[in-house]
C-alpha cells in the first residue's frame, strides 16, 4: 500500500469515527460533566482500537469474516443468537442515523423532516448501489473531515487546556449529589456503547475482506485502528470539550442534535455553522451505510449468499437485496415519527447489552491458531481483550438499570 | 462459505469449550438484564415526569435563547434558526404533554410555549430562570 493509500485510510477513518450517538453524548457529557468524561471517551477507544484490529486480523489471515467463522466454529444456534442480536442493535442504530441524516437536511435547507429523511436515505443507498466499496467509505470519511472545524472552534474558544488535560485521568467530579452520581455512572456507560458499537467490527472486518486484505496487510491494519481511531476519538473529545466551554456555563444540556453545531458557529458565525452541518452530515451518512452493510454483510455471511460490494448489486442479488431492506427498514422506523434522540438512546442502549455477545467470539477467534496460526493473540492482546471484555459486560449489566434509575440520564 | 459446510474443522473439545463459553455468556447476560429490568422496572424516582418536563424544557429554552441571540448577530443562517426554534416549540409542546397535565410544571411550560418565535434573548433568558426556579423545588433534598 502507498503513503496515499495508507493516508487516505485513516483521514477516512478520522472522518468516519464520529456518529449521531457519539455527537449527541459528547454534546450533552461536556455540557453536564465538563471535561471529566473524557477519559471515558479514551479508554473506549483503546477498546475499538483492541477489538478493531483483532476484526481486521482475524479477516486478513483467515480471509473470512468474523460472521463467517463465527457460525462455522461456533455451530448455528449460536451464531443465530448473535445474529439476531445484532441485526436489532445494527438496524435500531441505522435509524437513528438516519434520523440525523434529516434533521441536518432540515437544517440546511428547511425542507420537511420526513421529505429528507426519504430523500436522504434514498441518496445514500444510491451511492452504495453505484460506487464501488472503498469509494463508499472514502467518500463519507473525506467529506466528514469538515467535523475539524469543531477542532478548531475549541481552539478559537481559549479553553483550559490543563483541565482538559486532567480530564483524561479517571476521577469522578466532586460534589455530585446521589442521583447525579447515577447520571455520570450512565454517560459513561453510553460512551462506552457509543464508542464500541458492534457494527464497526462487523463492518471493518468485511471491508477488510472487501479490499482482498491478507497478512502483509496486518501492519495497516494496526496502523489504521491506532491512528485512525486514535486521532477520530479526540475530534468527539473536542465535541466534549467545546461543549463544556459553550454550553455548561450556561446551563444547556443539548436537547436537540442540531444544538451541537452551534458550538462552531458560536466562534465563526455562519461558515462555522455551515462546515459543522455539512461534517455531521457526511459522518452520520457514513454511519449509516456502515450499519446497513454491517447488517447485510451478517445476514448473507450467516447464510452462505455471495456477498460484497466489490460483485455488482446484480452478481451479489440476496446481498443486494438485503442491504437496500435494511435502508427501507431503518426509514420506516424514523418516519413513525419517533424522536431521534430517544432512538439515539435506544441504539445505545440496545448496542451495550449485544457488545458482550459480538466482542467474546472475536475474542475466541483472534486467539484461535487453528484459524491464525502465528497471528493469534499474543499474551499482551489476551490480557487486554479479556480486560475489555470484562468492562463490556460490567457495562452491560448495569445500563438497564442506570437507564431505568435515571430516566436515560435526565435526572 | 455454504450451509453444508458448517461444523467442519477443528477439535470438538475446543469447540465444545467455546460454546459452552458462549452460552454461558450469553445466558448470564440475558438472565442478568431480565433481573435488572424487573428489579428495577418500579424503581424509578416518584414524582419524576415532573422534575423531567421541566429539566428538559429548562434547557430548551436556554437552547433558544441562545440561537435568538446568535441570529440576532447574524451568526446564523435563517433556515438554521427557524428550524431549531420549531424544534423547540414541538419539544417544549412535548414536554408540557408528559408533565402533570393539572400541576405547575405543566402550566408554566404552556405559558413559555406561548412565545413568540423570535422572542427576545432576553424574555426567554427569564422565562428559563423562571423554569429553573421551579425546578430546584422538585429537585429531590
Amino acid at each position: 500500500m502507498s503513503l496515499l493509500e495508507l493516508t487516505l485510510g485513516i483521514m477516512t477513518a478520522i472522518g468516519g469515527f464520529v456518529d449521531v450517538s457519539e455527537l449527541v453524548f459528547a454534546a450533552q457529557a461536556g455540557s453536564r460533566f465538563g471535561y471529566a468524561l473524557i477519559f471515558v471517551f479514551a479508554f473506549s477507544t483503546v477498546g475499538i482500537m483492541v477489538f478493531g484490529e483483532m476484526s481486521g486480523r482475524v479477516a486478513a489471515v483467515s480471509k473470512q469474516p468474523v460472521f463467517n467463522l463465527m457460525r462455522h466454529r461456533l455451530g448455528l444456534q449460536l451464531g443465530l443468537v448473535t445474529l439476531v442480536a445484532s441485526l436489532i442493535s445494527n438496524l435500531i442504530t441505522c435509524a437513528a442515523e438516519i434520523g440525523g441524516v434529516a434533521i441536518v437536511l432540515h437544517l440546511l435547507t428547511g425542507a420537511p423532516y420526513a421529505l429528507m429523511a426519504a430523500l436522504g436515505t434514498a441518496a445514500i443507498a444510491a451511492s452504495v448501489w453505484v460506487l464501488p466499496f472503498k469509494w463508499i467509505e472514502r467518500t463519507y470519511g473525506l467529506l466528514g473531515l469538515f467535523m475539524l472545524i469543531f477542532f478548531a472552534a475549541l481552539v478559537a474558544m481559549h479553553p483550559p487546556w490543563t483541565a482538559i488535560a486532567q480530564g483524561f485521568v479517571p476521577r469522578i467530579p466532586a460534589g455530585l449529589s446521589g442521583t447525579q452520581l447515577l447520571s455520570y455512572a450512565y454517560f459513561a456507560v453510553a460512551i462506552v456503547s457509543a464508542v464500541m458499537f458492534p457494527y464497526e467490527t462487523y463492518f471493518y472486518s468485511s471491508g477488510g475482506i472487501e479490499e482482498k486484505w491478507g497478512p502483509k496487510d496486518l501492519g495497516i491494519n494496526r496502523l489504521t485502528t491506532i491512528v485512525g481511531f486514535g486521532l477520530g476519538s479526540l475530534l468527539a473529545i473536542a465535541i466534549l470539550a467545546t461543549s463544556a466551554q459553550a454550553f455548561g456555563p450556561l446551563s444547556i444540556d443539548p436537547q436537540m442534535p442540531g444544538t451541537v453545531a452551534l458550538e462552531a458557529a458560536l466562534p465563526f458565525g455562519h461558515y462555522g455553522l455551515l462546515m459543522a452541518l455539512l461534517g455531521m452530515l457526511f459522518a452520520i451518512s457514513g454511519a449509516a451505510v456502515e450499519t446497513c452493510l454491517a447488517n447485510a454483510y451478517s445476514i448473507a455471511q450467516y447464510f452462505g449468499w455471495e456477498w460484497g460490494r466489490y460483485k455488482k448489486p446484480w452478481e451479489a442479488p440476496r446481498f443486494t437485496l438485503a442491504w437496500i431492506a435494511v435502508f427501507a427498514l431503518a426509514l420506516g422506523i424514523v418516519l413513525t415519527g419517533v424522536d431521534p434522540m430517544a432512538l439515539v438512546e435506544y441504539a445505545v442502549m440496545f448496542s451495550i447489552l449485544v457488545l458482550p455477545l459480538t466482542y467474546l467470539p472475536l475474542l475466541l477467534l483472534a486467539g484461535d491458531r487453528t484459524y491464525m496460526r502465528e497471528h493469534a493473540n499474543g499474551r499482551f492482546a489476551r490480557i487486554i481483550g479479556w480486560g475489555y471484555y470484562a468492562v463490556v459486560v460490567v457495562a452491560a449489566l448495569a445500563a438497564l438499570p442506570l437507564f431505568l434509575w435515571t430516566s436515560g440520564g435526565q435526572l | 462459505m455454504r450451509w453444508s459446510d458448517v461444523g467442519a474443522g477443528g477439535t470438538e473439545a475446543r469447540i465444545a469449550r467455546c460454546r459452552t463459553v458462549l452460552e454461558i455468556s450469553g445466558k448470564t447476560v440475558t438472565a442478568g438484564a431480565l433481573a435488572m429490568l424487573l428489579l428495577c422496572a418500579g424503581c424509578g424516582p416518584a414524582g419524576s415526569e415532573d422534575l423531567l418536563a421541566i429539566k428538559s424544557a429548562r434547557s430548551i429554552v436556554a437552547e433558544w435563547a441562545l440561537i435568538n441571540r446568535e441570529a440576532a448577530a447574524g451568526r446564523l443562517s435563517r433556515l438554521y434558526a427557524d428550524g431549531m426554534r420549531r424544534e423547540a416549540l414541538a419539544q417544549l409542546a412535548a414536554e408540557a404533554r408528559a408533565a402533570n397535565p393539572n400541576g405547575p410544571v405543566a402550566q408554566a411550560i404552556g405559558r413559555v410555549s406561548r412565545l413568540p418565535a423570535d422572542a427576545s434573548p432576553e424574555l426567554l433568558d427569564a422565562a428559563a430562570q423562571n423554569l429553573s426556579a421551579i425546578e430546584d423545588q422538585l429537585e429531590p433534598a
